[in-house]
Parts: C-alpha cells; structure tokens; sequence
C-alpha cells in the first residue's frame, strides 16, 4: 500500500500540472468570446511586431498628389486628405495603440497596487489616507481626469501614458485594497505572521500573490480602456501628436472629410473598436478561467 | 514563581475598543507554564482562550486591540519588546499552531517554501540548507516521500497532511514554547488521534513546552499536565489534570464534566440524560455584577450575585474563582 501510494506521489506532478493548463485550454476553447478577443489582440501584436514587413515605406510621408483617394489595389483602405495610406496609418497605429495600453497599465500598475495593498494590510489612518484621495480621484470621470492631467503635463505620447495610467491608479486601488482586505484575514496570513515574517515579505510573498488574478482581469480591460482614452486624447488634439501615426488622431482629422471620403475616419474607427473589443472579450474570458467558482 | 518557569503571565487584560463599547475578552488572567509542560486551556467559544495566544505573540492589530499587564518569558516582557525583538520571538521562540488546517497555509506557496521561508527567517542559512531542513521537517512529522510533497502546493494534501505540514513549520526553528490554538477541532477523530501522538513525540524530542488550547476535555485528558478552565475572559480554575477530573471545584467546570457524553455512563444524579448548564453565555458587553457565572450557576449564594469572588488556594497548584470555597 506505501508503494503503491509513492509511485502515485511521484508520478503526479507533471501530470497534474499538465492536466491544470489543458483543463484551462478547454475552458478557453470552450469560451468562444474570450478566444475571438484572444486572436483579435495576438493579430494586432502581430502587426504592430512586423509593421516594416507588413507595410514597407514610410506611414508619414506626403503624397499630395494622392489625396483622399478611395480603397483601391494600391491603397487598399484608401488615403487621407495627404495622401498617406490609411493601411500603413493602421498598422504602424498599432505600434503606437500596443505602446500605450501597455505603458498606461503599467502606470497603474506601479503606482496602484503597492498603495492599495499598503491601504488594505495596515488599515487605520494609511488607509483613510490613500482612500480619500483615491475617492477624490474617483469622483472626476476617468476621460476627465486624464484629460486635466495632460491639461498640466502637456501633450505627446509620454504625457498621454502618464495621464491616462494616472486616471487608472484609482481603480487598481480600490481593487486591491478590496482583495487585500479579505485575504489578509485569512489564517496563512495570521500564521505567516506568527512566525515572524515581515509585513514586506507578507505583502509580497503572501498577499500579492493570492490577489493576482482579479489584478490581472483588470490589466486587460485596462488596456482596452487605456487605448480608447489615447484615441479619446488624440481626437482631440491633445494626445500623441501628428505626424505619429495614431488612430484618435486620424479619426480626428478625417472628420472633416466624413461626407466626401468617409473612409478616412471609418477605418481607424474600426481599428479602435476592435482593439478595445478583444481586450475587453479576453479581459471578460480571463475572469472566467481564473475564477475557480465561475465553472463552465 | 518556580525556577522553571518558561512563560509566566501576570494581570493580562485584553480589551478591544469597538463601536458597541470596549470588550474586555481577557479580564486580568494569570498563568504559568513550566519547561517541557503541556498546559491545557479549556473554556466555550468566546471565553479568550485564542485570545490570551494572540496575546502572547502580540498577534492582535493594536487598535482596535488593547493589551495590559505582564508576559514574562525567559523573564523578559513581551508587552514591552519593540516589534523588532517580538519578531526575534514569532516563530523562533514561540510558534503557534491554528485550528484551520485547510486555510492555514498559503495556496499559491509550495509547502517547502513555505517551510524554508520561516527556516531562513530565524536561522540565516542558505536556500539549499533551508530546503534540506523543511524536507527533514516533514519527515519528522511523518509524511510520506516528503522530499516530493515539498514541492507540492497545499490543496493536494489532506487536512491531516496540512495540520502535519504546519506543524513541521511550527517546529522548524526548535521553539521552546508551542502555542497549539484547537489544534485538532477540524479533523476527524483518527487523524485527531495520529496528530496528538505526533505532538506527543515531538514534544519530547524537541522539548518544546506547549500551550494547549482547546474545548476538547477529552484531548486535555490524553495530552496535559495542568489545566486552566476559562470563563468569559477569567480563569476560573486551575488544577493538576487528574485533580480537575476527579474533583472539580467550580461549578462551571463541574458542568462542562457533566455534559460530556459517555457510553454507559449512568450520570451521578442517575438519570440518564446528558447534563447540560443551563442559559447561554452573555454578551462580553454586559458582564453580569458579581462572579460572571452566577446566572448560570447551579449552587449559586446571595454574594456571587453582588461581589465579584476572589481567588482561592485550596492547595498547592490548585486554584479556583468561586465563593463557595472561601
């Protein structure tokens, strides 16, 4: 019977590992929406990765000659009102898009989770702190906020991460506050504490760990977020400026032409919509995998 | 005080300052525990037994948690150390076991890690030498291929596997006093039976004194030496095991006696019924005037309804909270 109990010991653990990432591949398959946000964004990474391969030549250079033209062999999503081509625009968008919703979460991120775990474990007076201010924070729309904040900093793509990660801060605070509060209750902390371990090492090694799956729902839909609010800034002139190619900036200046050459706002249109979209379906389809409760 | 005395309390007065009023759980309790002792605690949920262990290692989050009086170990104060020097305790000198095995550890650690961290915290060695050591733990409580289920997380061990691993944490840096908070409440009765023989053991060979608490007299029976019966924050007695048993001197303790159930035990009055004490406990907010039992009481006089009784020494090591014995 001992031996027959050691050899399963032994045999398990690749096993039983291997069978924890097939169950969550079929949980994912299973999870149409999540596998179409899933393909949609590994597609933008694609291009954003082989831009120059993709689309050879330069995005930003003039051609007056060609201006406003409809899709076409040559020009497959058409040209804006300086002849560039809206593909190339497109693509090399989405080298700037990715660059955002990544920079802007990690902002969040950074600044987010350490004041949210430092707010949940100690409580009292931290806690009434971070909280007010987060709370402050929160009463302002997220767009508003990050729009005042490059009010102040300025515009250009470092100032359009900065602000609109620093308009995310407050949500990943109160996410992690939230769930700090109830893991720290748990015994594993209490014994941790018992022997002796530090409150930095609890936070880290005991706390952080065990809140990383809502963290990690919440970096997605992040990203999705932190794109649209980039579009948002660049619609209106304050976000990343011309002649970087980016999808608010180019849905901005094709307004002017929306009833002659509708193809000039419609396609970055598009390239936005379903950016957000397959952020938002996979951030939706992570929350279904990582959560235990949620089978099925 | 005796020479051998490890942990010795004095006027331990734990209050917490909630929004309904202040709730004193510990109401100035005194206790000694002697080296290589097992000193049970016994008392209702509610009555400061986990508490008084919180106490001791300053476990409690200060506020709402107040904590008064004196816990001398080794002769030094607890209360008065710097949380530096209470860390230098927790784990090191004095660990505490906890009654949720299945909670207990972390999911997201492997057992190993979880044991070496506490080994590197308190001893200084090198990762490789932790690791040798969390794996020599779990051979020493008697889990099977140990160096394999090192590297396992918790929710592929049992409850009864999960109570051996913490206890292998408990005991990996050698403490001198085990603080065992219902050790085994949530296992079932074999697992129960294997894990105190395996405190048993180690208590011998580690030689470490534990503090056992628990509402299981049955457990008290088998694994101590003294016992401290605990009522609404007091103790209320405090005698030899064999004493308690044969002759309880509070009412309080008579009753808990009373009410355990034994197959074919024809009960003292003769019936056949399981005794029971009567009433529930009151709320720690409306201490009852006089002794706190006194609603309750079976033998209850007119002065335990007005004055508060005093502490008795019939003999030796024996003591009760009652007036009947003054």
């Amino acid at each position: 019977m001992h031996e027959t109990l050691q050899t399963q010991v032994i045999r398990n653990p690749h096993r039983q590992a291997d069978s924890q990432l097939r169950r969550r591949w079929a949980k994912l398959r299973r999870n149409k929406a999540a596998l179409f946000g899933a393909i949609l964004i590994l597609i933008y990474l694609i291009t954003a990765l082989l831009a120059p391969v993709i689309f050879p030549g330069s995005p930003s250079a003039p051609n007056l000659m060609k201006s406003l033209e409809r899709p076409s062999m040559e020009h497959p999503l058409g040209t804006d009102e300086l002849g560039r081509s809206i593909l190339g625009r497109i693509i090399y968008g989405s080298r700037v898009s990715l660059l955002i919703a990544i920079g802007v979460v990690c902002v969040g991120l950074l600044v987010g989770v350490p004041l949210g775990l430092i707010s949940g474990y100690y409580g009292g007076k931290v806690d009434f702190g971070i909280q007010r201010v987060t709370d402050t924070m929160l009463a302002f729309p997220g767009f508003l906020l990050a729009l005042s904040l490059v009010a102040v900093l300025g515009v250009g793509l470092k100032n359009t991460i900065i602000s609109v990660g620093i308009s995310m801060v407050p949500i990943y605070i109160r996410l992690v506050r939230g769930c700090t509060l109830s893991v720290k209750e748990q015994t594993y902390v209490e014994a941790a504490r018992a022997m002796g371990t530090r409150d930095v090492t609890i936070l880290i090694r005991h706390i952080l760990p065990n809140v990383m799956a809502p963290i990690t729902i919440q970096t997605s839909l992040g990203m999705g977020m932190g794109i649209l609010f980039a579009a948002g800034l660049g619609f209106l002139g304050v976000g990343v400026q011309p002649p970087t190619p980016e999808w608010g900036t180019m849905l901005s200046s094709g307004r002017a032409y929306l009833f002659n050459a509708p193809h000039v706002a419609t396609f970055p249109g598009i390239a936005i919509f379903f950016a957000v979209l397959g952020f938002n379906l996979s951030g939706d389809g992570l929350r279904d995998i990582l959560d235990p409760r949620f089978k099925l | 005080m005796r020479q051998d005395s490890l942990l010795s309390i004095h006027n331990l007065r734990t209050r917490f300052h909630t929004y309904e009023g202040v709730l004193t759980a510990v109401d100035g309790i005194g206790l000694e525990v002697y080296r290589g002792e097992t000193l049970g605690v016994v008392g209702e949920s509610g009555c400061g037994k986990s508490v008084t262990a919180l106490s001791i290692l300053r476990l409690l989050a200060s506020p709402p948690a107040e904590i008064q009086g004196e816990i001398l170990f080794d002769g030094k104060n607890l209360l008065n150390m710097s949380l530096n020097e209470i860390r230098q305790i927790r784990g090191n000198s004095i660990s505490m076991i906890f009654q949720e095995p299945m909670t207990s550890l972390n999911p997201v650690l492997t057992i190993g890690e979880q044991i070496s961290e506490a080994i590197k915290l308190h001893q200084g060695v090198t990762h490789q030498e932790a690791w040798s050591k969390a794996v020599e733990m779990l051979r020493i409580v008697q889990i099977p291929s140990p160096d394999i289920r090192a590297r396992e997380y918790p929710h592929k061990l049992s409850g009864g596997m999960r109570q051996r691993a913490m206890i292998a944490m408990a005991l990996s840096c050698h403490p001198r006093l085990l603080l065992a908070d219902e050790p085994t409440t949530a296992l079932d009765v074999t697992i129960q039976a294997q894990i105190v023989e395996l405190m048993e053991r180690l208590k011998e060979e580690i030689r470490t004194s534990i503090v056992l608490i628990t509402h299981n007299l049955g457990l008290i029976a088998e694994m101590a030496k003294r016992v401290v019966v605990m009522y609404m924050g007091k103790v209320v007695e405090e005698a030899l095991v064999e004493d308690l048993f044969l002759e309880p001197l509070h009412p309080y303790t008579h009753g808990l006696l009373e009410s355990i159930p034994w197959m074919g035990r024809k009960m003292k009055s003769g019936r056949k019924q399981l005794q029971e004490i009567p009433g529930m406990v009151p709320s720690l907010l409306e201490i009852p005037e006089g002794c706190r039992f006194h609603p309750r009481c079976s033998r209850v006089m007119d002065i335990c309804r007005k004055e508060e009784p005093i502490l008795i020494r019939p003999k030796e090591g024996r003591q009760v909270l009652c007036w009947l014995w003054a």
